[in-house]
């Protein structure tokens, strides 16, 4: 069992959910509030990893923010080394590419809330970060839950982009589904199935977890 | 005083008035799809630029522009001074009927805050209700609890949207007299949306009337709602 | 001209072949009209495919031991031999770019405290990664670099890493060197032969094959004298 492994996926998806709440909550309101046509536009964006080979995201942060591009070498003057091969670089790419699920469940919750609720906040003086945070936040908690978990599912499962930027690095950038793809490939089965395993029972417990929640507030409407 | 110029478009409906109120208490009489929603909802400065509706409006409360679409003037519902209370409570479910009457008082200290709660719950005669959930009140009681909400931070204008269906008839009466009493001595002026005539009558106001979206009368209650009374009495006198 | 109504011969091939074996497969068409196609990959996914049943023809490997693997599962053989046949023998390179600020690839560049990044193919499966292992530990580098390796899936992999200048230089077979983009804006230096094992990369035709003739048509064109040359133009050591 590799706990390195094991340790950094924990790591990296704990990062990434953290990263992606904070940038979800108050895009999702937004995009639940606000107003103007460009809102689709956005809304697609945001969207559009859902769609995204994998692939196609790896090769964007390799070549296009790596060392031979103008933005690139910004990031690589920022961060002290390119994105590629890096905590940091992989944590870019989940975030990119597990934003949709943290998104989607927070734009469904604030818009299953009463619009009569914010009207009334917003003529008592709240603006819309206090609005935010003391009626959307709070009557969506469920939608918080259900995207952190499945941000964190996401980032926990996720393979192609670390494929393709990741070079392996144990501790750094070795994570548990290189790991199971390794030993495959190495036509270690015995190892595979453990990782599989592992693996498995994260995506259970973390589903679990949505579902008890559901069960606590249940009968409570938002 | 609250001058109003209003020609707004949603979807089909048209709404367009043109009025001074300077009453402290005026009612807006119309039966259902009158408009009385949208009239009072443009006052409180909501719905601004949804989609399919085009508002040219100008609205003045005591000589201060609230919205001026020519200037493209449009103050935000909470710097408006303006209180609304609307025929569903729409308390916060997550807060205490306290922390709800509280929320409008967030620049004041804790016990000014907790003085002035506490001041309102007894205005609308809820103050044993302080601790309770709004989902365990009943109509009336959380009608009271957003009556007190809205006028915790003190409005100058108060706009009523029928929020008096849910109050059985001797307290609402009661609340209604003591409420006038307190408006006028804190100098809030006061706009209700009705389509129950009693209303009208009872609290002896000024009244408009308004009919698929325009003023068709504005006066006392006497003259503008003659119409309405004898209608009423005609349907009392049939066994 | 294909015969009508043949299917292709399929080819497995390792990645390290993709710039080499197009004209040669082309020639091959020519001279017999076999149709012949190929897919390129990292040998250890090829050998996965062909154990589950992947319909292929003919596997040319970048080693021995995949190939030896399906002739020990008796999924493959080789004509004439319990053994992989040998076709070729790979070459290691260092390469890196034109316009990179360190010095030009050598030995010595290995030694260079700004050789932040070297890119290796898998050494656990890649037979040129495992190549670049034996390379880096002879010359008692590998202790020193092991923090500063990135490790890809396959060769290609690698030179992509390099070229993307996300490693300053990468150890890459000498096809992948000559193509013309890597040419064009890099240089190599042979890793000296001595340094590692040979990489001996060697054929085998898949048992169930039902183009046993054509396969053994194309190894036997593959080993031909004139070939092998042009195997040797592209970087790729004949055999003889």
């Amino acid at each position: 069992m590799d706990w390195q492994a094991l340790a950094l996926t924990l790591r990296l998806a704990t990062v990434t959910t953290a990263i992606l709440l904070a940038v979800a909550v108050p895009l999702a309101a937004l995009l639940v509030l606000g107003r103007g046509r460009w809102l689709a536009a956005v809304e697609a964006l945001a969207s559009l990893p859902l769609v995204l080979p994998p692939t196609v995201l790896g090769f964007f942060l390799l070549v296009l923010l790596g060392p031979r591009t103008a933005v690139g070498r910004c990031i690589t003057a920022l961060l002290g080394h390119p994105l590629a091969f890096s905590f940091s670089g992989l944590v870019v790419g989940s975030v990119i590419y597990s934003l949709p699920f943290a998104v989607q469940p927070l734009v469904a919750g604030f818009a299953a809330i009463e619009p009569a609720l914010v009207d009334g906040a917003r003529l008592l003086g709240a603006g819309s970060a206090r609005v935010v945070f003391t009626l959307l936040v709070p009557l969506a908690r469920r939608s918080l839950v259900a995207s952190a978990v499945l941000s964190f599912l996401h980032t926990v499962g996720e393979f192609g982009v670390v494929l393709m930027l990741g070079g392996d690095i144990p501790g750094a950038t070795r994570t548990l589904s290189i790991v199971l793809y390794n030993q495959v490939e190495n036509f270690d089965y015995a190892a595979a199935n453990s990782t599989a395993a592992i693996l498995l029972g994260l995506s259970i417990v973390a589903l679990a977890a949505i579902y008890l929640t559901g069960q606590i507030r249940g009968g409570r409407r938002a | 005083m609250l001058e109003l110029a209003l020609n707004a478009r949603r979807g089909s409906f048209h709404l367009e008035v043109e009025c001074r109120l300077a009453s402290d208490w005026t009612v807006i009489f119309g039966h259902s799809g009158a408009g009385k929603s949208t009239l009072l909802r443009l006052l409180a400065g909501l719905d601004r630029n949804s989609r399919g509706e085009t508002a040219n409006a100008r609205i003045a409360l005591d000589g201060r522009l609230l919205t001026d679409s020519a200037s493209g003037k449009w103050l935000k519902p909470g710097r408006r001074q303006t209180g609304l209370v609307a025929q569903h409570s729409s308390l916060f479910p997550h807060l205490s009927v306290e922390a709800n009457v509280a929320y409008g008082l967030a620049g004041l200290d804790r016990n000014l805050r907790a003085t002035r709660v506490a001041e309102m719950l007894e205005l609308v005669d809820a103050t044993s209700l302080v601790n309770r959930r709004p989902q365990d009140l009943s109509g009336g009681q959380a009608q009271r609890v957003a009556l007190a909400r809205a006028l915790a931070p003190g409005p100058r204008l108060l706009l009523l949207d029928e929020p008096f269906s849910a109050l059985d008839g001797t307290a609402s009466d009661a609340l209604v007299d003591r409420l006038q009493v307190w408006l006028r001595a804190n100098s809030v002026q006061t706009v209700l949306a009705t389509h129950d005539a009693t209303d009208a009558f009872s609290t002896g106001a000024e009244v408009a009337l308004l009919r698929e979206g325009h003023l068709a009368a504005v006066g006392p209650a006497a003259e503008v709602l003659q119409d309405e009374r004898e209608r009423i009495a005609r349907r009392l006198k049939t066994p | 001209m294909p015969m009508h109504g043949q299917t292709p011969l399929r080819v497995a091939a390792a990645a390290d072949l993709e710039p080499v074996l197009p004209p040669i497969l082309d020639q091959f068409r020519q001279a017999t009209g076999i149709q012949a196609e190929a897919t390129y990959q990292a040998s250890a996914m090829l050998t996965t495919q062909i154990m589950n049943g992947a319909p292929f023809d003919v596997f040319l490997s970048a080693d021995l031991s995949y190939p030896k693997r399906l002739i020990d599962a008796r999924l493959a053989d080789a004509p004439g031999s319990s053994t992989p046949v040998t076709y070729a023998k790979g070459t290691l390179v260092l390469w890196s770019r034109k316009d990179s600020p360190l010095p030009p690839p050598s030995l010595e560049l290995l030694r260079n405290p700004g050789l932040k990044r070297l890119a290796i193919a898998n050494p656990e499966r890649a037979p040129y990664g495992r190549a670049a292992l034996a390379a880096l530990t002879k010359l008692n580098l590998y202790d020193a670099l092991k923090p500063r390796l990135a490790t890809a899936e396959n060769i290609a992999q690698a030179a992509q890493f390099v070229d993307s200048g996300n490693a300053d230089a990468g150890l890459v077979s000498l096809t992948s060197a000559l193509t013309p983009h890597m040419a064009a804006s890099g240089n190599y230096f042979v890793i000296p032969r001595d340094l590692y094992p040979p990489i001996e990369q060697g054929a085998i035709i898949v048992s169930k094959t039902r183009q046993r003739a054509a396969a053994n048509k194309l190894l036997n064109y593959l080993l031909s004298p004139p070939v092998q040359a042009q195997l040797a133009k592209s970087g790729l050591t004949p055999v003889q």
